[in-house]
């Protein structure tokens, strides 16, 4: 029985997850979290709709929901829901419920949001997400940050971090310590020169595009 | 032209497959061959970081097969050596993203620019040997002086016949010549004779090994390396030349002389 | 050697390569005998049933042939039912 607060399923060119929100967000969330663990390696950066019935949805809980799908390198694209739901009582805490949530069939852009990982990244993991992404971590070698917007590191970065990967040459990067096997900002991809290991030193920088090239400038917080 | 596909393969892990395919890819190079490495091991690559490499990274091998991109696109070029190529594997992505057919098929279109496809095998007799042993022509099995590497070379090879590669040979790894005459290692010839394979190298154990591993510099480029050496010799049998078998003798100077002649050497 | 040779004599046992090299013979056969040696077995059935037929009648369905370990060797065994002898052996 309670497994049936979280139901997924596929659909043509994407994945559907029918979410009951009666439930506790809490409870919920956890068992979303296992069985987005258990979807197959293969469906990674498949596009992911939740259905939401006739529930509520909260700002932050949508931002959590759309981390752990990004963490599995899912993408979500939108909230559904059905008839009767609609702007109202929120389902959790006193917090407003700031998304439209919008009939079946249309999608709701999720873009300039930001989702937190606040874990490591370890080789072989990647994390895409068409908004911002800060990782409080590290991000290991070998291990992959792709972002339709800024990527901010408060950690170390030495893996692969790929800022405006759909073309916005104004995204940046930052990073307590920059020190990256290779860093993307739109379509540009850059690495340190042979016979040098790591670019970037030992305090905050960030990369960004000027004058149609990455420079990597020391971060002034 | 028409090139060879050759897998270098070995059931366990950890025994050199991967050092193997770098030494032997870079020694071809260094003779004058085109050669391109194809790291198979789809999430747990490598190869490009033995070849230095990693960071050169844009596609790999899932982005080809998939048609994400062109083959062109993916091959590295080595910062040393001319007409020396990396094909990286994947490292975000799972062992499935590739099918034995679209590896046949992609070690079609390789063979047709290279001498010499080497295509470093994963560790184990699942789905990724299965990818990589799928377009071969030959085979290198690789194993250490060990009963757990032996035995799983015995199965690979079992493998390998029947996938139709009958003429697998093999290398023996990371060799302690000390330990073989003391008798606290198994030799050549106990290995050649329970496996029942022809051998075509015998590599030393050498800490040049990490050395070069560490600076991403494989170790065939280091003259003074007896592995080195050892890998410049397989190469030049796998074009067909016949070369001796390095002596497993140490090099132990004037002492191992002296205690030679007072009859104490095996110790 | 010799004196490693005297050495291990002198502590009673084998040097540790001697010992790879015996354990790996068992773990091969074994190995082998699981996986190609299958039909092998079952060929080999077939004609022991062939064989012993001319001589006893035998219940062929509890017929057993398999491979066997023990500490430090490999046998065959089979274990063969003997319903009845048959009358007339002549040759």
């Amino acid at each position: 029985m309670v497994n049936e607060d979280v139901v997924i399923n596929g659909t043509n060119g994407g994945i559907l997850i029918r979410l009951n929100m009666a439930e506790d967000f809490n409870t919920m969330k956890k068992q979303l979290i296992e069985k987005v663990r258990a979807i197959d390696g293969s469906l990674m950066g498949s596009s992911v709709e939740i259905d939401i019935g006739k529930k509520y949805i909260t700002r932050s809980e949508t931002a959590e929901i759309a981390g752990i799908l990004a963490e599995r390198g899912l993408e979500f694209i939108g909230i559904l829901g059905r008839k009767g739901s609609g702007p109202g009582k929120p389902s959790g805490q006193n917090e407003q419920p700031l998304l439209k949530i919008q009939a079946r069939g249309q999608e709701y852009k999720f873009s300039q949001e930001t989702v937190t990982i606040r874990r490591n990244l370890r080789s072989g993991q990647k994390v895409e997400h068409k908004g911002n992404i800060v990782v409080l971590g590290d991000i290991n070698p070998g291990a992959e940050v792709v972002a339709g917007g800024n990527i901010l590191v408060m950690g170390i970065l030495r893996g692969l971090a790929h800022a405006g990967a759909q073309g916005d040459i104004y995204a940046a990067v930052a990073a307590l310590r920059l020190q990256p096997t290779q860093l993307r900002i739109a379509n540009h991809i850059t690495r340190a020169p042979d016979g040098e290991t790591v670019f970037g030193g030992k305090e905050p920088e960030i990369a960004h595009i000027k004058d149609g090239r990455v420079v990597i400038e020391r971060f002034k917080i | 032209m028409n090139g060879n596909v050759l897998v270098i393969t070995s059931g366990k892990g950890g025994v050199g497959k991967t050092t193997t395919t770098a030494n032997l890819g870079t020694a071809l190079a260094m003779m004058g061959k085109r050669v391109v490495m194809v790291d198979t091991d789809i999430g747990l690559r490598n190869l490009d970081v033995v070849m230095g490499l990693e960071n050169r990274i844009v596609f790999d091998i899932v982005d080809v097969v998939s048609g994400h991109c062109k083959l062109k696109q993916a091959l590295i070029k080595d910062k040393r050596f001319e007409g020396l190529y990396l094909l990286p594997a994947a490292q975000t992505k799972e062992k499935t993203a590739v099918s034995p057919s679209q590896m046949k098929r992609l070690s079609e279109e390789l063979k047709q620019e290279y001498d010499y496809v080497l295509v470093d095998c994963p560790a184990g007799i699942e789905q990724g040997f299965r990818n990589a042993v799928a377009g071969a022509d030959d085979a290198l099995v690789v194993a250490t002086p060990e009963v757990s590497s032996v035995r799983d070379a015995d199965r690979i090879i079992g493998l390998l016949e029947a996938a139709g590669l009958t003429r697998a040979r093999l290398i023996i790894n990371r060799i302690r010549p000390k330990m073989v005459r003391r008798g606290d290692m198994m030799d050549i010839e106990d290995i050649t004779e329970v496996l029942a394979i022809n051998l075509i190298g015998v590599v030393p154990e050498d800490e040049i090994i990490v050395v070069s591993t560490n600076r991403g510099e494989p170790a065939v480029t280091e003259y003074t390396s007896r592995a080195g050496e050892a890998y410049r010799r397989v190469a030049r049998r796998l074009l067909g030349e016949e070369v001796p078998f390095m002596a497993l003798e140490y090099n132990e100077g004037i002492f191992y002389k002296f205690r030679k002649m007072l009859g104490m050497a095996a110790r | 050697m010799a004196i490693w040779d005297l050495f291990s004599k002198l502590l009673g046992r084998d040097r540790s390569s001697k010992v790879a090299k015996e354990r790996l013979r068992l773990v091969l056969v074994h190995d082998r005998s699981n996986t190609a040696t299958v039909d092998v077995l079952n060929e080999l059935k077939e004609d022991l049933i062939k064989v012993i037929s001319e001589y006893m009648e035998i219940d062929e369905n509890a017929l057993e042939v398999s491979f066997s370990n023990s500490d430090n060797s490999v046998a065959l065994v089979a274990n063969i039912p003997v319903i009845g002898m048959r009358r007339a052996v002549g040759k």
